[in-house]
């Protein structure tokens, strides 16, 4: 079930129902959410349900394992634990998400050395979401290993915790620290949560059918055949798809974080209004911040962190290698992350942060210096599209090549004034409301029937760009 | 929790009014199901020659240039229950009608039209037609059911200013000569896609050709010519093994129409060498240019 279908519509007030008026006790309200998030999983194919369930089992009792061990005073045996759950995870994962791309890399590696061997054609159906679940299920019990939290003795709220259908298959990746306790305390109902989640959720959608499924259209003409276009129209393909994956998944994020207001779970933020970073290293802290602190903090600090310079070089190239090739199985993914990974470097090796997370936090407009770092960072975030959009690196770097050499031809899409203006109506929004968790933060106004012809004008925006119901990309990660 | 609810519920009032504003938007846009409703209305008594069928008789037939009184009665993805519909429907008033025409690739449309993802067309059928197929409670007496045809026609109305593939007023699909030559829509790619999606169709047939047998039937008892047609295909589409595949199915089906009933006159025109690609919107849709040629061969050939 996605969060753009008709089925949602009716799924969400009538776990919204269930939950308030007959699960009042937490147990119950616990099991709701297994089921509802069953169900809402099961929806796309029932027979995933067993994957998800074994991951969550297989996480619950390692953390129990481990904790155990760890009581005993038996260190070596929780790690083997832990790396034994690891190791399963990524077996799974590795079965279902990459089996595929090693075979066909391992045969062109072969070829390269003269052995010719046949390709294997694997049929395999990527199960929606495993990255996302995968990766929540593992830094439980990461976090269990380094006694950074207790191990769930309760199987419901843990299974709650994995499944939670918000952010089931596409994130946010949550933290058990942060999502867990929350399924361990009774929950009231907060009148301003529900409200400010309802709000998200219209937001999310203005993200979603306005903006990215316009940008869409467009971005698949100029992907499909480059070298028929102007520079002007692959300039505008980077623009578009960079609009397109935001909207997509940053709209996905805050319906997701919305629902789950309704049900009085506070989810982390995903996204930070990433194109207003002032450089390479803000913008990975603004975009996708639940994934790329995962990485941060379960891989790159193991590895030794900001120990050393040549480790810091070292771990930057693995994790963003590592990042790059969990959005998917292909070596462009792979390039795209190491692509970050060399514009990053530099800011980690100086540890240079901004003081303040928020750009122009006491003014209305940046400065100069701001407008071009933002400039800046934001041109070479949309360089590195390609990379993300195409196939093959053969692609890309024919995208690149025309992007470079065609220079002006005259013909091609034609983006019409209504896309251009809502392109512009998203920078001045996001840019105005940046202090806020999302742009639709509008309680301070004190005339209801503003914010409530704000939210009518936004569904009729919507009624006006709908333009059909696509997958959301990130559910294929 | 009461105060939440009671906010919800105001906030889907406003959301209920806003949809019958759409709903009444979407049903004042011009469409082709009403004119062709009004003009049959209006002249139905009068008419002797009919078109029935999908979009290959949409854009193969201009009424304008057959003798007598003509009009096109075909529509996108029209299904052979829905020809049957329309047809029986106006039996009373058709008292000069000498002749049917009917593309041969409809005898492979006997599925249900709801089945498909063009089901919001039976809307059309139900508001415009006034074929009263379905409930009014169901999906498709409401225009906003489909919420995405409902926003291409109201964004239509106020933003392009370009309506619902709209008709002539003899019922021919002007779409087709809004858009005269489209060279990208004539590639082997679009060819295999074309091809595929009507293999993708077999899967969903439901047994429905009965009602090609009543329009027969009532060809046969009326003494009206039902004229039996296969429209020309693009050089590009025909060269496809799958299509030549799919286009022998559907001669042999034709032809053993024919042989069942004495009305039934069937020619084929999928392979005629005097159709090029400038006669062509897609790979088997003809353009206004390859519509007048198709009309004026098959006038002289059957005499209409």
């Amino acid at each position: 079930m996605s969060f753009n279908s008709l089925e949602y519509l009716w799924f969400l007030p009538l776990v919204f129902c269930l939950y308030w008026f007959v699960c009042k006790p937490l147990k119950w309200q616990n099991l709701l959410v297994v089921v509802a998030s069953y169900v809402f999983y099961g929806w796309w194919d029932w027979r995933f349900l067993v994957l998800i369930a074994f991951t969550t089992l297989c996480s619950y009792v390692s953390g129990q394992l481990i904790e155990k061990q760890k009581a005993k005073g038996e260190k070596r045996k929780a790690y083997w634990i832990n790396a034994c759950n690891i190791a399963i995870n990524l077996l799974i994962l590795g079965i279902f998400k990459y089996l595929g791309f090693f075979a066909d890399s391992f045969v062109q590696l072969a070829s390269l050395f003269g052995w010719h061997l046949d390709s294997p054609t694997l049929h395999v159906l990527l199960p929606i979401g495993i990255s996302f679940y995968t990766f929540q299920a593992l830094g439980y019990t990461i976090d269990v290993y380094r006694g950074q939290i207790k191990a769930s003795r309760d199987i419901v709220a843990f299974f709650a915790y994995v499944s939670f259908f918000p952010q089931l298959v596409a994130g946010p990746i949550e933290r058990a620290s942060n999502l867990l306790p929350q399924f361990g305390k009774a929950r009231t109902f907060d009148y301003a949560l529900a409200v400010d989640g309802m709000r998200q959720i219209l937001w999310g959608y203005v993200k979603k059918l306005v903006i990215a499924d316009n940008c869409a259209t467009f971005v698949e003409a100029i992907y499909a055949d480059p070298a028929s276009l102007g520079s002007q129209h692959l300039v505008m393909g980077l623009l578009l798809f960079f609009l397109q994956v935001y909207g997509d998944f940053s709209g996905y994020s805050d319906m997701a974080i919305g629902s789950a207001k309704l049900f009085g779970i506070r989810l982390m933020r995903n996204f930070d209004v990433p194109m207003f970073s002032r450089d390479i290293s803000e913008y990975w802290r603004r975009w996708h911040i639940s994934l790329n602190s995962w990485f941060f903090n379960y891989l790159f600090f193991p590895l030794g962190g900001f120990d050393k310079k040549w480790k810091i070089v070292r771990n930057v190239i693995v994790v963003f290698g590592l990042c790059g090739l969990w959005h998917g199985a292909n070596w462009t993914y792979v390039f795209w992350g190491l692509y970050f990974g060399l514009l990053t470097m530099p800011y980690l090796l100086k540890i240079r942060m901004y003081k303040d997370s928020i750009v122009a936090k006491h003014t209305l407009l940046p400065s100069l210096m701001e407008t071009r770092q933002m400039a800046c960072t934001f041109a070479l975030v949309l360089l590195g599209s390609p990379l993300f959009r195409c196939q093959s690196l053969g692609d890309a770097g024919h995208y690149y090549a025309c992007l470079f050499s065609n220079g002006i031809i005259h013909g091609g899409p034609k983006y019409g004034h209504n896309l251009l203006l809502l392109i512009v109506l998203l920078f001045v929004v996001e840019w105005i409301q940046r202090k806020k968790e999302h742009p639709l933060q509008i309680e301070a106004i004190p005339w209801r029937w503003v914010r409530w012809s704000i939210y009518y004008g936004l569904l009729v925006l919507i009624f006006f760009h709908y333009i059909s119901t696509t997958q959301f990309l990130y559910f294929q990660f | 929790m009461r105060k939440f609810l009671f906010r919800i519920l105001c906030f889907l009032v406003g959301v209920f009014l806003l949809l019958c504003v759409a709903e009444q938007a979407a049903r004042v846009c011009p469409n082709a199901y009403r004119n062709k409703e009004n003009w049959m209305e209006a002249n139905s008594d009068r008419v002797e020659t009919l078109v029935f069928g999908s979009s290959h008789a949409y854009a193969a037939i201009k009424p304008e240039l057959l003798s007598g009184c003509a009009f096109n009665l075909a529509n996108s993805n029209q299904t052979q229950r829905y020809d049957w519909l329309l047809l029986q429907r106006d039996t009373t008033s058709l008292a000069s009608l000498k002749a049917i025409i009917y593309p041969s690739s409809s005898l492979l449309m006997d599925y249900r039209l709801e089945d498909t993802s063009e089901w919001y067309r039976c809307i059309y059928y139900q508001l415009y037609n006034h074929l009263d197929e379905h409930s009014f409670l169901s999906k498709y007496a409401w225009e906003v059911a489909s919420i995405q045809t409902c926003c291409w026609k109201v964004q239509s109305l106020f933003i392009s200013g370009e309506s619902d593939r709209m008709c002539d007023e003899y019922g021919w699909c002007t779409y087709y000569q809004a858009h005269p030559s489209q060279k990208e829509n004539l590639t082997p790619t679009k060819a295999e896609e074309r091809i595929r999606k009507y293999e993708e169709r077999e899967g969903i047939h439901s047994s429905e050709e009965s009602f090609f047998d009543e329009m027969a039937g009532y060809c046969q008892r009326h003494g009206i010519r039902l004229l039996l047609l296969g429209t020309p295909v693009s050089p590009v589409f025909r060269s496809q093994a799958a299509v030549r595949e799919y286009l022998k199915t559907t001669d042999l089906k034709a032809q053993r129409e024919a042989a069942n009933y004495s009305c039934i006159e069937y020619q084929d025109y999928s392979f005629d060498p005097r159709f090029s690609d400038e006669d062509f919107f897609d790979v088997d849709h003809l353009n206004s240019s390859g519509a007048t040629k198709f009309t004026q061969i098959i006038s002289q050939d059957f005499g209409l």
